[in-house]
């Protein structure tokens, strides 16, 4: 049996023999149907959180992201995947093949035990699979179910299909990014499948099991993916809803702190974004780039009423520094300075990150690196970790959470119900 | 249905700004009672643009402190931090927040907070642990160290930010569910009540989303660093436009629109089917139906929509490929989302209380998730500076009628506005 990491990382010691607290969400189980990123960056919070969380997957469905290239060279598989790890740390995996007989039974006999059930999949397949909301609270009355459709399981929209990419159009945060005179600017993340959907789906799922606990009765949480990003415009929807008139896309601008931008520095395509907050900000900002100290420009309303040419001459001087020697120049004077760093320098200066966010484990041989969480407390240790391989974790689940024995989990394989 | 809200009974005593006000605001949402703590003259959000009313009231003030009670402390009196060590002795969670907390006696807060029992939820620019921790930030800036600025920008354009401070939304989005996490192992009886500080930095809740859509292998084992799609690839090039097949230009704007699914060639030939167009010859051949070879035809696919999309109406437009199966909807101005009858099917948005100062009706969104039963609840009231003071420090810290009088005759609490909808009859 493979080692439990919540377990470890429960009883550890930190710092100067600190014995850790146990993780919050410690005794919860999750019953996790999600594919792809939004689901399980969603259950990578809740195992994060303490939950034990274990993967429904099936060889006749299988996750795009075990697919997903890259791989190491020697390991072209399911199991060894970049990108499958990344988004799920620490779970368990069981894989069963839905269209044999006695399937459906088997994951049946892990609901009573489940206190979330969560899935990401297109309306209607769940309930195609016999595990709709009403389906399991008849079998665990006391069930947290989570959808996470694209515009919801109810409306007059409903059918309606979309990508994280449609969802950040439809809800104006496309409209919002960019520069004024361009059109609205793409962002280059599908933002709504790595913010919005999977950090509202965990804490609605949370919220969930208070319910439950308060009620005594199951939750349906149908998270639409068009309300869980539209409220990250929240307040340009009220403004324009309030004047009639939309917010204009600012660039890199902000509005009440001038200069605010991405300049040029030393290097091809090297930047440094900065933010001028306060008059004081910004002679500081003067003299450390020798800037010309123009007196019509030491007050915000000045530097507002200039704003193009005083980015052009601040654009002027920092393209003559190097991002860094740049950035430690102005912070160690309190200027809001950062250089735009890209993946390998985030990746490679882990230090410039808390020392706990990215992690290095092992798997086969093959080195991979995996973001724990991106909060923190000195009285908890979340578990960071790979994922199992794809059905390792099948018959140990089935006999310690479905109460399954030897002689059911004889015939679930002969039947092709177990995946091999 | 309605059940009792899953945070009724809690008390969030917030000393946070702008960054982290959509937390608070989830949590008001939840069913937390939001009391925030505001200096003399009011809290810096108030002072946010846009502003939308004749009274200069802020929309990020309206959007992200419904709900909230208020009181206005002066920190730099004794007896204003003595209130507030009395309070926290009584509230379940005590945000703080950098910018403001420099403003407002930070390091007085943190460790008053320190000797509470609550749960603190510290957010900041930079994780306290790292070498910038003493950096000072703005989401511009926090986001371009985590690496989240580096993958947005056109040609000829420099990395360019998300709309509307996306990585402080990534911050709370981050910071919500180990607060909420602590709060129900509490309320459970499952823990017991001792201070428990969670830290959440705005560098790595955005680096998070870098590492997570930039599959952090793609660089390790093939050294590939995603860059933004207008970035030049060589010294001195201008920047190659990367086409995608994102957007087509309707009549009446813009619409975000797809075929990415490698078996959805079909559904795009019956969806021009359907709308009686046309369809080339070319279109049949391998070449298209074939995902792989297909993205070597993204333009002439795209001028082909185009050209199907320049005579129709968005609404119609979407519909129809919606109808058939296709990816397809509007780039929308963010309040163009008010009148979705979607958004209001799923009682996703509400009437604000700005409706009683302006005369007419205001919508904003309420709740992120639809819930069966509804675990939801919105105060529809907006605090003035201080209009709770006198109330919270009764009920909550225990001071008497006396002792409030005292507090407010030597400054070091005070009343300085009223709340709306009580202000309503003075428009």
């Amino acid at each position: 049996m493979r080692s439990d990491p919540r377990r470890v990382a429960q009883h550890s010691k930190h710092g100067r023999g600190k014995i850790m607290s146990r993780l919050p969400l410690h005794g919860v189980t999750v019953l996790d149907f999600t594919w792809q990123i939004a689901g399980p960056i969603a259950t990578k919070t809740l195992m994060e959180l303490g939950a034990r969380v274990i993967r429904v997957e099936s060889s006749a469905k299988i996750d795009g992201m075990r697919i997903l290239p890259p791989h190491p060279p020697e390991f072209q598989d399911l199991n060894h995947s970049g990108g499958i790890h990344v988004v799920n740390s620490c779970k368990e995996s069981i894989s069963i093949n839905l269209k044999m007989p006695g399937a459906i039974g088997a994951l049946q006999d892990l609901l009573p035990a489940a206190d979330i059930v969560i899935s990401n999949f297109a309306p209607g397949v769940m309930e195609r699979l016999g595990f709709s909301f009403d389906d399991v609270r008849q079998l665990n009355s006391k069930v947290v179910y989570i959808t996470m459709p694209a515009v919801g399981s109810t409306g007059p929209k409903k059918h309606w299909r979309a990508l994280g990419v449609n969802v950040a159009a439809i809800v104006g945060l496309t409209y919002l990014t960019g520069f004024p005179d361009d059109p609205p600017q793409p962002a280059g993340v599908v933002y709504p499948d790595f913010a919005a959907n999977p950090f509202h789906a965990a804490v609605a799922a949370i919220a969930g099991l208070r319910t439950v606990r308060d009620q005594g009765e199951g939750v349906w949480i149908d998270l639409g993916q068009y309300e869980s990003t539209a409220v990250l415009v929240g307040p340009h929807v009220f403004a324009e809803g309030v004047s009639g008139v939309a917010s204009s896309r600012m660039g890199n601008r902000h509005q009440w702190m001038v200069p605010q931008g991405v300049f040029p520095t030393l290097g091809m395509d090297k930047w440094i974004a900065l933010s001028v907050a306060t008059d004081s900000e910004w002679e500081s900002l003067v003299s450390v780039l020798a800037l010309p100290d123009r007196p019509e420009w030491r007050s915000f309303v000045g530097r507002t009423r200039d704003q193009d040419s005083v980015e052009e001459a601040v654009a002027e001087r920092t393209k003559e520094f190097y991002g860094h020697e740049l950035m430690d120049r102005l912070q160690a004077v309190r200027v809001r300075a950062g250089v735009v760093q890209t993946l390998d320098d985030v990746v490679e200066r882990d230090r410039y990150l808390s020392g706990s966010f990215m992690h290095t484990r092992e798997k086969d041989g093959i080195e991979y690196r995996v973001p724990g969480p991106a909060f923190h407390s000195e009285q908890w240790e979340p578990p960071v970790g790979l994922l199992s391989d794809m059905g390792a974790d099948t018959e140990r689940v089935l006999r310690e959470v479905g109460g399954l024995d030897s002689e059911k989990i004889d015939r679930l394989r002969a039947s092709g119900a177990i995946d091999q | 249905m309605s059940a009792t809200p899953p945070l009724q009974g809690i008390t969030v005593l917030d000393f946070g700004g702008t960054p982290s006000a959509y937390a608070t605001r989830l949590l008001h949402i939840l069913g937390a009672d939001v009391i925030m703590v505001e200096p003399p003259g009011g809290t810096a959000i108030r002072r946010e643009p846009p502003f939308v009313t004749s009274q200069f009231i802020s929309a990020h003030f309206a959007h992200f402190c419904i709900g909230r009670s208020s009181i206005c402390v002066d920190l730099d009196t004794v007896d204003g931090r003595d209130a507030i060590a009395r309070l926290m002795e009584s509230v379940d969670v005590i945000v703080l927040d950098q910018w403001t907390n420099d403003l407002m006696n930070g390091n007085t807060i943190e460790q008053l907070a320190r000797e509470s029992t609550a749960i603190v939820a510290r957010f900041r620019d930079f994780p306290s642990q790292s070498q910038f921790s003493e950096f000072v930030g703005s989401n511009l800036v926090d986001e371009a160290m985590s690496g989240l600025l580096a993958l947005t920008g056109g040609v000829g354009r420099p990395p360019t930010q998300l709309g509307s401070s996306q990585t402080w939304y990534l911050m709370a989005l981050h910071g919500i569910s180990p607060i909420v996490a602590a709060l129900y192992d509490r309320m459970s009886g499952r823990a017991e009540p001792e201070v428990l500080v969670v830290e959440i930095s705005a560098q790595e809740a955005a680096a998070m989303a870098t590492v997570q859509h930039s599959n952090i292998h793609q660089y390790l084992w093939l050294g590939v660093v995603p860059k933004r799609a207008g970035a030049p690839v060589v010294e001195g090039d201008p920047g190659v436009p990367r086409l995608t097949l994102r957007f087509v230009e309707c009549q009446d704007g813009l619409v975000s629109f797809g075929i990415p699914i490698p078996g959805d060639w079909n559904v795009f030939l019956g969806w021009l089917d359907a709308m009686g167009e046309p369809v080339p010859e070319r279109f049949y051949g391998v070449e298209y139906f074939d995902y792989s070879q297909r993205t070597n035809h993204q333009l002439d696919i795209h001028n082909f929509v185009n050209g199907i999309a320049k005579d129709r109406l968005r609404v119609d437009f979407c519909e129809s490929a919606q109808a058939a199966g296709l990816l397809a909807m509007p780039v929308n101005t963010p309040g163009a989302i008010l009148a979705d009858p979607q958004l209001a099917a799923r009682n996703a948005l509400f009437r604000h209380p700005l409706s009683e100062v302006t005369g007419s009706e205001v919508l904003d969104l309420s709740f992120p998730f639809a819930s069966t039963p509804t675990m939801h609840r919105i105060v529809p009231s907006l605090p003035g500076v201080g209009s709770d003071s006198v109330r919270v420090l009764q009920e909550m810290a225990g001071y008497t009628r006396d002792e409030i009088e005292v507090l407010l005759a030597c400054g070091a609490i005070r009343v300085e506005s009223r709340s709306i909808p009580s202000m309503a009859g003075e428009r």
